[in-house]
C-alpha cells in the first residue's frame, strides 16, 4: 500500500482529506504543522506528499525547502494542495502538481495522485 | 477587502469538501455523516457571522450615527453574557475536541455594554481560541472586576504569537488587521472587527501571554448599578 504523509493545519479540512486518501486506498499519515512533518519523514517512508501552503509558523514553502536541501527526501514527490500557491511553485520542489482547493473534489485529487504514482519512477 | 474575501474563502472550501464527501460516500469516514452535516452547519453559521460583523464594522466606519443606535448601552451582567455565549459555542468546540470553561466569573459588578455586541465579542474570541488551540486543549473565559472597568478574558493554549508580533499587535489592535504567523488562516480582520466594537462601546481590546498561548481581553466600563443576581 501507497504511503501518503498529508500536511494540513485545519482540523476539518485535514480529516476530510484523511477520508478521502484512505478511500483511494492509501495509507495515510496526516500531521498539522510542517515541522511536524519534517519530523515524521526520518520516521516514515512515504512514497508522496500532499502540502498545504498556509501552515502556522513555517509555511509550506519551507517545508519545500528543507526536503530540497537533503538528497534522500528531494525526490519524494509532493502535491500542493492549497488556497493560495505562490507563482513558479510547479515542477520546482519535487512539487509534480498544484491543486486550487477551491476547485477540488474527490475524484480530481485521486486522479492527481494516480498520475503522479503512474509517472514516477519505479 | 482582500483579507475579507480571504476569511471567506476557507469557510466556503471546507463546506464545499465537506458537502463532496457526503455526496460521495466512498470518502467519507464510517460514522461521520452526521458530523459533517453538523460542521456544514456550524461553518456556514460562522461565516454568516462574519458577513454580518463585516456589514457592521462598514457601517461603523462610515456612518457615525450607528452607535447611539446599533451599540446602545445598558447595565448587563458579563456573567451571565459569558454563560449564554459558551453555551451556544460548546457544541462547535465538542466538534473540535475542545472544552470551554468559565474558570473565573468574579466579578459581581454589572458592565455597561451592549447585548448583542458583548455576546458576539464573547463568540468572536472564543471562536477564534478553539480555532487555534490544539485537540484535547480546554479554553478559559473569566470576568474579573478592575476598579472602574470589567475585564474578559479569554485564554487558549494555541501559542502562535511572537513578542514581536505581540508588541507590532498591540500597538496595531483597531488600526489595520495583521496576520499571525503562528495563526494561519486569519487575516487578522477578526480581532480587528473585536476592537472596533469594543471601542464602540467606550472600551479596549488587548492582549498578552498565557501559559502555553495567549490572552485576548476585553476591558469595558463597569455600571454603577447593582447587581442583584449572583
Amino acid at each position: 500500500m501507497k504511503r501518503v504523509l498529508l500536511v494540513e493545519d485545519d482540523r476539518w479540512m485535514g480529516e476530510c482529506y484523511l477520508a478521502w486518501l484512505q478511500g483511494f486506498g492509501y495509507d495515510v499519515t496526516w500531521v498539522q504543522t510542517a515541522q511536524d512533518g519534517i519530523d515524521s519523514l526520518d520516521e516514515l517512508r512515504v512514497d508522496i506528499i500532499v502540502l498545504d501552503i498556509m501552515l502556522p509558523f513555517a509555511n509550506g514553502v519551507h517545508f519545500l525547502n528543507v526536503l530540497a536541501s537533503h538528497a534522500d527526501l528531494s525526490q519524494i514527490p509532493v502535491v500542493v494542495c492549497s488556497s493560495m500557491v505562490p507563482d513558479g511553485l510547479q515542477d520546482t520542489y519535487g512539487v509534480k502538481a498544484v491543486l486550487n482547493k477551491a476547485e477540488l473534489n474527490p475524484k480530481h485529487m485521486k486522479e492527481v495522485l494516480a498520475g503522479v504514482f503512474a509517472n514516477a519512477p519505479v | 477587502m482582500v483579507a475579507a474575501a480571504h476569511e471567506l474563502k476557507a469557510p466556503l472550501v471546507l463546506i464545499k469538501h465537506l458537502a463532496q464527501s457526503l455526496i460521495d460516500p466512498s470518502t467519507l469516514a464510517a460514522n461521520q455523516q452526521w458530523d459533517y452535516l453538523q460542521r456544514i452547519q456550524m461553518t456556514a453559521d460562522r461565516s454568516l457571522r462574519f458577513v454580518q460583523h463585516l456589514t457592521l464594522s462598514y457601517r461603523l466606519q462610515t456612518d457615525p450615527r450607528v452607535v447611539p443606535f446599533d451599540f446602545a448601552l445598558e447595565p448587563l451582567s458579563m456573567n451571565k453574557i459569558c454563560n449564554d455565549a459558551l453555551d451556544e459555542m460548546t457544541p462547535y468546540a465538542k466538534q473540535h475536541k475542545q472544552q470551554l470553561r468559565l474558570s473565573g466569573l468574579h466579578c459581581p459588578h454589572l458592565v455597561l455594554a451592549n447585548e448583542d455586541i458583548l455576546r458576539d465579542i464573547v463568540i468572536n474570541l472564543v471562536d477564534n481560541a478553539i480555532q487555534h488551540n490544539p485537540s484535547g486543549n480546554v479554553v478559559d473565559v473569566a470576568a474579573e472586576c478592575r476598579g472602574e472597568q470589567v475585564r474578559l478574558v479569554v485564554r487558549d493554549n494555541g501559542g502562535g504569537v511572537t513578542l514581536s508580533e505581540l508588541r507590532s499587535l498591540r500597538q496595531n489592535l483597531g488600526a489595520q488587521p495583521q496576520p499571525l504567523s503562528g495563526r494561519s488562516g486569519t487575516s487578522g480582520l477578526g480581532l480587528y472587527i473585536v476592537q472596533q466594537f469594543a471601542q464602540a462601546m467606550g472600551g479596549n481590546l488587548g492582549l498578552g501571554r498565557a501559559p502555553q498561548g495567549t490572552a485576548f481581553f476585553v476591558d469595558l466600563l463597569r455600571s454603577r448599578q447593582l447587581s442583584l443576581l449572583p
